[in-house]
């Protein structure tokens, strides 16, 4: 597996911050879906996730559009997931054409889902990116300044949302 | 770890291992020797990322996250290995 990377995400502060959460609660995965749902609709996105990195796998705790097997597993492994790069950049990311992009023409993701671009905006608490709420389209797309604004405004709702699920 | 496609593997007890020293850094190995000995292995079995993902799920919340995390990577591995054979 990929030693470097998975180091590199499995820092134990920020997994404990992670941990800080109950993110199996109903009620939140069903908010959080609705969040989705609506970033999707702005963006007119047929794909948008809330997810946190963890060392090895992107679980996917909010979702719209998200199907098969990503959607039994809950998540992709952590060398796949396009929110990985939002979480070690700390800042949004965009991808404008994966399948132009060399540092994503080849991910398996992206050849899987015929999907091709990408928004993400990090999920940041205490100092550290836990993960990403994002948007994915099947068309090659340049994302617009007003579109990232408005993916941020989902994100800050993430965070609110899920300090009312701080358990530690 | 076993091929799959994709060049996805699937996860076994030295990647739980591997997993657990990385979250806990210093306290690592302790924690993987009473995880270990609660699950009743040894850590050479060959088999035994299953009994540890149950022992880990139970343990701590960084080491429940590095369960979490493997088994997400043990569901797509199955599923994309059986899409593979399927075609």
């Amino acid at each position: 597996m990929n030693t470097d990377l998975f180091d590199r995400l499995g820092v134990p502060e920020r997994i404990r911050e992670i941990a800080g959460y109950d993110l199996f609660d109903d009620d939140l995965r069903t908010s959080l879906d609705a969040i989705a749902k609506r970033s999707a609709g702005l963006l007119e996105a047929p794909v948008s996730m809330v997810s946190m990195v963890l060392d090895t796998s992107q679980f996917i705790i909010g979702s719209y559009g998200v199907s098969g097997w990503v959607a039994d597993a809950e998540g992709t492994p952590a060398e796949w997931a396009m929110c990985t790069h939002t979480v070690l950049a700390g800042e949004p990311y965009c991808v404008v054409d994966g399948t132009q992009d060399p540092r994503h023409a080849d991910n398996p993701f992206l050849r899987m889902t015929g999907l091709r671009s990408y928004l993400g905006v990090p999920l940041t608490r205490g100092g550290h990116a836990l993960g990403a709420h994002c948007v994915i389209d099947a068309r090659p797309r340049i994302f617009t300044d007003v579109d990232r604004a408005v993916l941020a405004d989902g994100a800050e709702k993430v965070m609110k949302l899920l300090e009312a699920y701080r358990i530690t | 770890m076993t091929s799959a496609p994709y060049g996805l593997s699937r996860p076994d007890l030295d990647d739980a291992r591997a997993a657990v020293l990385r979250v806990h850094a210093g306290d690592g190995p302790r924690v993987w020797n009473d995880l270990l000995h609660t699950a009743g292995l040894t850590g050479k079995e060959p088999g035994g990322l299953d009994r540890m993902l149950v022992v880990m799920h139970g343990a701590d919340p960084s080491t429940r996250l590095c369960a979490l995390a493997l088994k997400i990577r043990i569901t797509a591995h199955t599923e994309l290995t059986a899409t593979h054979s399927i075609l």
